[in-house]
């Protein structure tokens, strides 16, 4: 059919099958920035176009409602040159930038309003971005973004400040700077990984078990290979027999090795049967539904609490191995194992047994809690229990291979590209240097792109078919078939004294891993150790006991455990406080860590090595309690006009680390280019969060440079160095560590160079702004030093290199308040303030990090209050969409929402900073669940805290 | 999913192409028919284009063209307060820019956002075919009949619209709306049941005297008779009972307060 349109004021006429879904329509004939990340239920606005003039979702519309219309994309507000928009650049330097694959259609939602109102409301700009699904920001720079933009359409000064500054004896850090990918993102250029498929490539398509724990019996996929178009059907029978975990940690992994490309075992509901490559999307579907399929359906088991019961059908009935220290009981523990479940490789002892569906345990104390609990005058023991919740990324997971004359290109959205390659060559049998990954922007990741989840198999697809191959998951697999936060039952003890000192602290955590081990080990350990060492005691032990089920994926989600366990433990104190008759932030300054301290409980707590004690270098709760408390009028009671609504404050101190000490490794390289510029070569993994931006402020800064005269090349295995990658809240202290000691290693080299050309000691030579070396005898600019030392008598091309390794931690702090409404009359909360003040040392992007700050925060108000994964009692997922499931939007955002950095300088860390992003997550839940106690009277205790829940408590319903 | 779309000229040659062919749909703004969620394949005949989308006065009566979006609901001044809130329920703008209010009555989503508010102001439908029916009646009888108007006879009757979701993005697990006519008689639907759409009889204006706990309790009692609603994720019956009570309270308070 032929359908005749008007886009961005030109004719357009295309030649289409009119039923075609409008955005891929769209994106099919070059505008790009029409995306999709919900297959089409309204829900993220990754598909707006303005349709004659009123915004919408192409993907709700067909090719045959365009025809006769009126469009326009983000494209016709893309100006030459690169040049933005004022409302794109508003956008890009209010921070709003960030993953950015929704950066078009806020551009776009923004134009549409500001024709509507030129100045326009809060509710007006609510009601405008109501179709925009932003996870990574929390959308109150939005706020800010959309002041800029109207000031700026006037030709006025901006009209809004974009962040705090930090630091005056530096240029760029501390300062707000355009992200250096903010234009590209805002423009809807090609950067993400569907922007690089070509378009003869095949299409990936995975049939997944509608059983949560079965055995594949019989498969035949004989009539799917013979449909003309398939080129390939994969299933357990035909592809390589390795385990391995899609964990992206250090190597050796402390998670077992459990999973296969495929296996004839499904060990959840929504598992790999097989996958048909194809040369489209519908032949690919068609070909899924003729393949045949039987199945032994097995007794299934959901929670840590039935897997751990005797007798509990087995979720890896498994031959076990261990690469070192196996227990001496596993022989006999093998000969049960069935071998259908296959195998499972364990690299050193974690505290498993799977026959028990045990993936991992682990135990640790200083002091004696028995004796800490002896001398306390009040015990409080109480349990909670945290849900399964997802990281919902606005991309969903994606990949695109192929091959390059013998090796294979990866073109990957992932947090770590280098584990990537070190896990695909491993499963396709190929050396690492057969295969290049290229880490192309990432639209949001938050811990679910430390896996790989795609990349296996959509590699060995292309080495088997030499052919370019794209799989990208639905947002019905990104709930289904990603990864999610452990469902944990942690039991907290405390016991105090009469005056609130804490004499002992026991943490129990049950935590739930799903139908695989990744991460089984460290995110509920991780749980203990970003949540205890926050308070001080002589007293403190823990247990941890990890099990195997079959309920959806598990694995790292931003935050890591920490959130769970600081819920519980916070909750905990504030019963304390309660029992006590003591004002919770009272008690809370009682116990709590200052700089200086020692953590010795972290002896216990090392990631699967061996822990040490730390000691704190910097922290800034003095600051985030006393700034916070004061910004919340901290003890002041508040009162609606409505006596059915009741008003309460909470509190919690938030901790985490940056990067991990010991384990962690980057490396960068940063070359002098001929007239005097310079790129810098990070391994470093920019997920969004504006690592790229950090690389160009930290060069720019060291070697007195403009920073149009620096660029960063990160995240790719052929042409950048290696690095551990972006998890663990790395990125800043690690990645950034090893660009800061390269610049400061091309300083000397600048240094060392100039002083032969000058024929002065270097020490009497310094650097000036812009690229240029100073010294009594004169001045040589950057382009004269790279003249003479790449020229024939030269010592070749200056270039600073570093890697960067650290066994100091550096903790970052916060302390998160909270104010809620509690209507005790529908048993809603709403959250009215929250105030978030956090330590990451010196922020080098201050208004990325507040940034980061917001939507980690609001995240965890949508874990708090909403988001739930709900599955059936076969193991069916029934929130597989971002409405059911019940992500926050901006309807949702705190009436006061403030991100406050507090300035700390760390002693290990590039410019004195620390992590920023996964700390944010830490402290909603427990301070919105005791405001609620403050507000109403009531603990609950489980998460998330729905109407329903808040009625029981209040007794309205039974 | 459509795979099969017909064109056609008028309206009336719709409502015959889609009388003659089994399961085919009509497609006008698209949020129901191209929804992700459904996923069978379905041929459709396009109508957006050939659907009135205007709001007009007809001597007391309002009349809203089948084609008018929820959107302009919520823009126009001529349009009582209580229908564009039921809009607003709808919380994404992109989704209400495209929805109609036909397409709203006419499709099946377990929870209707207009459905309760068009049904206590006594909404008629008036079809291609020149049928004038009540929206009860319209969904029992008739409901592949192509909607051109519907008609509000007294768009200044006192009334209140409600719902309840889990957050702003949430699917609505209940819809109330309650009116209240010069006579004094209450009228009061609740979508979110079992059937989708309920009318709940026995509402007095006596509840609105008394204290919220207490006139929940009394409407709570009236819904456990009368209404039956399935469970939803993070939502039980019991729940969900209580939550239509507390909404119906809520719109009838309003209501009271603005028949004064």
């Amino acid at each position: 059919m032929k359908i005749s349109c008007t886009i961005n004021d030109m004719e357009r006429t295309v030649w289409c099958d009119p039923c075609e879904n409008a955005q891929k329509l769209l994106q099919r004939i070059g505008y790009r920035s029409v995306r999709n990340s919900d297959d089409g239920y309204g829900s993220t606005g990754s598909d707006t176009i303005l349709f004659d003039g009123r915004s919408v979702n192409a993907g709700l519309m067909i090719a045959a409602q365009l025809d006769g219309h009126r469009l326009m994309t983000i494209e016709a507000l893309n100006q030459r040159e690169g040049r933005l928009h004022p409302i794109q650049s508003a956008l890009v330097d209010a921070g709003v930038v960030q993953s950015g694959y929704n950066a078009p259609a806020a551009a776009l939602l923004v134009y549409d309003l500001l024709e509507r109102s030129a100045d326009p409301s809060r509710e007006e700009i609510d009601d405008a971005l109501s179709s925009l699904y932003n996870r990574a920001n929390g959308y109150q720079q939005f706020y800010t973004a959309i002041k800029l933009a109207v000031s700026r359409m006037a030709g006025k000064a901006d009209a809004a400040k974009l962040s705090d500054t930090f630091k005056d004896e530096y240029t760029y850090v501390g300062k707000p700077h355009r992200k250096v990918d903010g234009a590209r993102l805002v423009r809807g250029e090609r950067a993400f990984v569907e922007d690089m498929v070509s378009p003869d490539a095949l299409i990936l398509k995975v049939l997944h078990s509608p059983y949560a724990h079965a055995y594949i019996t019989d498969i035949d996929v004989s009539r799917a290979e013979s449909l003309p178009g398939v080129e390939l059907v994969l299933t357990y029978r035909n592809t390589p027999d390795v385990y391995f975990t899609p964990a992206g940690q250090g190597f050796p992994e402390p998670s077992p090795y459990d999973r296969r490309m495929f296996s004839q075992k499904m060990f959840y509901c929504g598992d790999r049967v097989a996958a048909v490559v194809a040369v489209d999307e519908a032949t690919a579907v068609k070909a899924l539904s003729l393949i045949d399929v039987t199945y032994e359906v097995l007794p299934s088991v959901f929670t840590a609490s039935q897997a751990k019961e005797q007798g509990a059908p087995i979720v890896h009935n498994a031959r076990v191995s261990y690469e070192v220290g196996a227990p001496d009981d596993l022989e006999s523990k093998n000969q049960k194992a069935d071998p259908r479940d296959g195998r499972i490789e364990i690299q050193f002892p974690i505290g498993a047994d799977p026959h028990g569906n045990k993936a991992a345990s682990v135990s640790g104390s200083i002091g004696s809690v028995e004796t800490g609990f002896e001398e306390a005058d009040t015990i409080i023991e109480r349990s909670y229990h945290t849900h399964q919740i997802q990281c919902t990324p606005c991309e969903t997971h994606v990949v695109y291979t192929r091959m390059e004359a013998d090796r294979l290109v990866v073109h990957a959205s992932t947090q770590v590209p280098w584990h990537v390659r070190r896990v695909v060559a491993r499963v396709l049998g190929i050396s690492e240097n057969s295969v290049r990954v290229i880490k192309e922007r990432v639209g949001g990741g938050y811990g679910s792109k430390q896996e790989i989840l795609l990349e296996e198999v959509c590699a060995y697809a292309t080495w088997v078919t030499r052919r370019p191959v794209f799989f990208h998951f639905s947002r019905y697999e990104e709930y289904t078939c990603s990864v999610s936060r452990f469902p944990m039952d942690i039991t907290v003890k405390l016991g105090a004294k009469k005056d609130g000192t804490f004499t002992a602290m026991y943490m129990d955590v049950q935590a739930n891993t799903g139908p695989y081990g990744n991460h089984c080990l460290t995110v509920p350990m991780n749980a203990c150790s970003k949540s205890l060492p926050l308070y001080l005691c002589d007293n403190i032990a823990f247990d941890v006991n990890v099990f195997y089920t079959n309920c959806l994926p598990t694995g790292a989600y931003q935050g890591y455990g920490a959130p769970k366990a600081n819920f519980a433990l916070h909750m905990a104190i504030a019963e304390l406080a309660s029992e006590l008759k003591m004002d919770v932030l009272s008690l809370i300054e009682k116990n709590r860590v200052r700089q200086g301290d020692t953590l010795e409980i972290l002896r216990c707590l090392g990631e699967g090595r061996e822990g040490a004690p730390a000691t704190i270098e910097s922290c800034g709760l003095d600051d985030a309690i006393s700034i916070g408390s004061k910004m919340i009028d901290w003890g002041k009671r508040e009162r609606s006009e409505d006596e059915h609504i009741l008003i309460g404050k909470g509190v919690a101190l938030v901790q985490q680390g940056s990067g991990l000490p010991g384990l962690d490794s980057s490396n960068a390289e940063i070359k002098l280019l001929t007239d005097g510029s310079v790129i810098v070569h990070s391994g470093g993994a920019d997920i969004g969060t504006g690592f790229d931006t950090l690389c160009v402020k930290t060069a720019s800064e060291i070697l007195k440079m403009d920073s149009s005269q620096v660029t960063a090349i990160t995240g790719d295995t052929d042409h950048t160095p290696f690095d551990s990658g972006a998890f663990a809240s790395s990125g800043t202290f690690f990645s950034g560590g090893a660009v800061y000691k390269a610049a400061l290693d091309l300083k000397r080299r600048l240094l060392e160079a100039a002083s032969q050309m000058l024929g002065e000691p270097m020490e009497g030579l310094e650097l000036v702004y812009p690229s240029t070396v100073s010294g009594t005898k004169g001045k040589l600019s950057f382009k004269q030093i790279a003249l003479q030392t790449q020229g024939g008598e030269g010592v070749g091309q200056l270039t600073g290199i570093a890697s960067f390794t650290c066994d100091q931690a550096a903790f970052p702090y916060g302390a998160h308040f909270a104010q809620v409404a509690v209507d005790t009359l529908s048993g809603k909360v709403k959250v009215q303030k929250y105030y978030a003040l956090q330590d990451c040392g010196v922020p080098i992007n201050p208004e990325l990090a507040e940034g980061q700050i917001y939507g980690g925060v609001l995240k965890a108000i949508g874990h708090t209050l909403s988001e739930v994964t709900v599955i059936d009692e076969e193991g069916r997922c029934l929130t597989g969409d971002l409405q059911s499931y019940g992500v926050p939007y901006i309807g949702d955002v705190p009436e006061d929402f403030k991100a406050k950095l507090v300035l700390t300088e760390d002693p290990y860390g590039p410019f004195g900073s620390k992590s920023v992003s996964e700390i944010s997550m830490n402290g909603a839940a427990p301070a919105i669940a005791a405001a609620i106690h403050d507000a109403a009277g009531i603990w609950i205790r489980e998460l998330p805290i729905t109407p329903e829940k808040v009625l029981k408590a209040l007794g309205r319903l039974t | 999913m459509i795979t099969e779309i017909q064109r056609v000229k008028t309206l009336k040659e719709a409502s015959d192409l889609v009388k003659e062919t089994s399961g085919m749909l009509y497609l006008a703004g698209g949020t129901a028919v191209n929804h992700g969620g459904s996923t069978e394949e379905r041929s459709a005949v396009l109508i957006g284009d050939l659907l009135e989308r205007t709001i007009d006065t007809e001597k007391d009566a309002l009349r809203i063209a089948a084609g008018v979006t929820l959107q302009q609901l919520i823009d126009s001044p001529l349009v009582p307060e209580v229908l564009g809130e039921a809009a607003s329920f709808i919380y994404f703008r992109n989704v209400r820019n495209m929805a109609t209010i036909a397409g709203n009555i006419a499709s099946g989503w377990s929870v209707s956002t207009m459905l309760p508010a068009l049904c206590v102001l006594g909404a008629r439908v008036q079809t291609v075919e020149g049928l004038d029916l009540s929206v009860t009646e319209y969904l029992s009888s008739c409901p592949q009949e192509l909607i051109t108007h519907i008609v509000i006879p007294d768009p200044s009757l006192g009334c209140a619209t409600r719902k309840e979701s889990l957050s702003a993005g949430s699917p609505n697990l209940v819809v109330a709306a309650v009116s209240k006519d010069t006579g004094g008689s209450y009228r009061c639907f609740v979508s979110g049941t079992r059937e989708r759409l309920s009318g709940l009889d026995g509402l007095e204006g006596q509840l609105a005297t008394l204290s919220r706990p207490s006139a929940i309790e009394k409407v709570r009692e009236l819904c456990e008779d009368q209404l039956s609603f399935c469970v939803r994720p993070g939502a039980s019956e019991q729940y969900l009972t209580y939550c239509a009570s507390q909404l119906i309270v809520d719109c009838l308070v309003k209501t009271e307060r603005s028949s004064i």
